[in-house]
């Protein structure tokens, strides 16, 4: 049954990867968000709205990465921001996300974080320490974000 | 059902799913990259508008103006711009001189050939006719994360006359970007050449059957402008904005088609130069120097725009004006709105506004060469603008919009003026 | 007269200073959901503005004090 299910999502998955269904049907939204759990993983928090044009730009990159890096430990945390829900879902139908997705509409933690400006990106070590952080989003940079992120990734034992 | 009931059902649905998308996140990610690059990279090209004016005066002037904008914004958050205006006048305008019991005959700008104006009749020169063509183009480009600098360069031209500008303005974010200070300077460079030539100031019409002399051909005004502003979040939903404007112009500042009439004591017309009346052609100061302040609120009110402005305007000709500016967007589904219109302006006259002149007035202010005109649009005024935009999305998500409005103008000495304005707009 | 513009002027100014005073007013980075909508941007409707900035500058003797728009006309 279980393989079934399975099966039938890949399908979905794969044949909605051009359409709009994706980012509504993924599993990506946890329901608490614990770093704790992530010892020996390099975490990227990317704390979005679905109303901040950067944000809509540095998605597809985040995707990338999350493909390019899980296997070596890097795990991408998307941090919404939106105080209304159905906006950041309507956001994701049309700039789908592969990575894990937490939904902080008080904005706990993006006030904990001290945020300066929309995206903002913070990039923690392995042992939880923020160890880089950047505000907005420029493919011009992403060399750079890459390089942070490989670094860390290098640290893991 | 409230929201967050939605996103609880909604996580529900997502928990059963859980164990089954465990292993696939792999291969669903092999896949995302590239549609979401495609989506992205369809939202960084050219934004444009296109528009189409249609300005109508009863019995006087028509505009006819399609204007096209374009923009791009890059990667670095720069802004590239281009706008280019076209625009077809045709019609009558006033003249400045006064209304009369008699029939009054006026020479045309050129020299040949006259007009008439029937008794009572606002004297209209029914020889306006010109085409503007204006192109400006733009670029914002990001200093650092919380400043940037805004360029603007424009040339218009049109048959009499041509105008070269440009502008820098900075821009300075602050408190956590709640606050933008802004300081602009313009500078724009107008060369004057009025049809006929120009005509000496203060010196009377003539028929054209006689000989006008002329004060050359063209001339040139150059104009700076100061522009400081502050831009403060007052909290999620308002937004205010203040200006103060500082601007100076010097050279030719008449409009060689307008006179003034000169009237005997009983406020008649006095046959000269083969003219059935006396009309001097105006003499405006070669300088001016004009203050602007102005204020803006902007607010959402449950789901709505309210956009409210004002601004005071003074100048050493004393002219003083008021605007007063409403907007009340109501937005309804499907990017549909309607938007109601309210502007109310008010001025006091320049200081040498005169409607007419006596014989002996005219006389005395001559051999004082003291300044003149009798163009309405610098006399005691008020004006009234009411309108109403609706806007809606076509099936594939582009926005147009239609407005309707009617100004008034409400001179004090002079017949007022209607006017329609039809404007359509659609972006892609 | 004059007397009253100074007022006016002075008003404004106080408004102004009171304002970049108050540090406390504003929004947090992500709490611009509203105001990043393109119906709250200060120029909202841009080629409606250009239009009536240029019909009133050229029936009105006033114009200016929004912004630097481009390009004036000989029609005043």
């Amino acid at each position: 049954m279980k393989q079934l299910y399975s099966l039938a999502l890949l399908m979905m998955l794969i044949f909605s990867a051009g359409s709009h269904a994706l980012g509504s049907n993924s599993d990506q939204w946890i329901d608490k968000l614990d770093l704790g759990q992530y010892k020996n993983k390099v975490v990227y928090l990317d704390f979005w709205a679905s109303w901040c044009g950067p944000c809509r730009k540095s998605f597809p990159w985040l995707n990338s990465i999350q493909n390019k890096f899980e296997d070596k430990g890097l795990v991408v945390i998307g941090i919404n921001l939106d105080s209304d829900f159905e906006n950041a879902e309507e956001f994701l139908q049309s700039v789908p996300a592969a990575f894990t997705l937490f939904s902080d509409p008080d904005a706990k933690w993006a006030d904990q974080y001290k945020l300066i400006g929309m995206p903002s990106s913070f990039v923690l070590d392995g042992n939880g320490e923020i160890r880089h952080r950047h505000v907005g989003f420029k493919k011009s940079d992403i060399d750079a974000y890459e390089k942070s992120i490989v670094s860390l990734l290098n640290e893991l034992k | 059902m409230g929201v967050t009931n939605m996103k609880n059902n909604y996580r529900n649905i997502r928990n059963n799913l859980k164990t089954a998308t465990g292993t696939l996140l792999g291969a669903a990610t092999a896949i995302v990259p590239i549609s979401s690059v495609q989506a992205v990279e369809a939202s960084s090209e050219w934004e444009t508008d296109v528009a189409v004016l249609i300005y109508n005066e009863a019995d006087r002037v028509s505009a006819f103006e399609p204007a096209i904008a374009t923009k791009k914004t890059f990667d670095d958050e720069s802004v590239l711009g281009f706008k280019f205006v076209f625009d077809a006048l045709t019609g009558a305008s006033a003249n400045g001189a006064a209304t009369s019991d008699d029939v009054q005959t006026f020479t045309r700008p050129s020299g040949n050939g006259e007009y008439s104006t029937a008794a009572s009749d606002t004297p209209l020169d029914d020889t306006f006719r010109d085409t503007r063509v204006s192109l400006t183009a733009n670029y914002e480009t990001p200093v650092g994360r919380l400043n940037k600098m805004v360029y603007g360069a424009n040339i218009s031209n049109e048959y009499d006359f041509l105008s070269l500008g440009g502008s820098a303005t900075y821009l300075q974010d602050m408190n956590e970007r709640n606050t933008t200070l802004s300081a602009g300077m313009s500078f724009e460079y107008d060369s004057i050449k009025p049809v006929g030539g120009k005509p000496v100031p203060l010196s009377e019409m003539k028929a054209n059957t006689e000989t006008q002399v002329r004060d050359g051909a063209d001339d040139t005004r150059i104009m700076s402008e100061l522009l400081l502003g502050i831009t403060q979040i007052i909290d999620r939903n308002t937004l205010v904005q203040f200006n103060y404007g500082f601007a100076l112009s010097d050279g030719y500042h008449n409009d060689a088609y307008k006179v003034t009439s000169v009237l005997d004591s009983n406020g008649d017309l006095i046959a000269a130069n083969g003219l059935n009346g006396t009309y001097l052609y105006e003499n405006r100061p070669d300088s001016r120097t004009k203050h602007s302040l102005y204020g803006k609120i902007k607010h959402f009110l449950n789901g709505d725009v309210v956009d409210v402005s004002y601004r005071y305007m003074w100048d050493d000709w004393e002219v003083a004006s008021n605007t007063v500016d409403f907007h009340y967007r109501k937005n309804f589904s499907n990017g549909f709105y309607l938007e109601p219109h309210v502007r109310y302006y008010s001025q006091e006259a320049a200081e040498f506004y005169q409607y007419s002149l006596t014989d002996t007035e005219a006389t005395a202010l001559i051999a004082s060469n003291g300044n003149l005109t009798s163009d309405y649009r610098l006399g005691d005024m008020t004006a009234t603008t009411l309108g109403l935009k609706l806007g809606f999305l076509t099936p594939n998500g582009n926005e147009n919009s239609v407005r309707l409005e009617m100004y008034t103008q409400n001179p004090d000495l002079n017949e007022s003026v209607e006017a329609v304005i039809l404007q359509y707009n659609y972006s892609f | 007269m004059k007397l009253d513009k100074i007022k006016k002027v002075a008003l404004v100014i106080l408004g102004m200073s009171l304002i970049s005073a108050c540090g406390n007013l504003g929004v947090k980075p992500w709490e611009r959901d509203v105001l990043a909508r393109d119906d709250m941007a200060l120029e909202s409707a841009a080629m409606d503005s250009a239009f009536d900035d240029h019909i009133y500058f050229s029936k009105e003797a006033s114009s200016g004090g929004k912004g630097f728009g481009g390009g004036g006309c000989g029609c005043n």
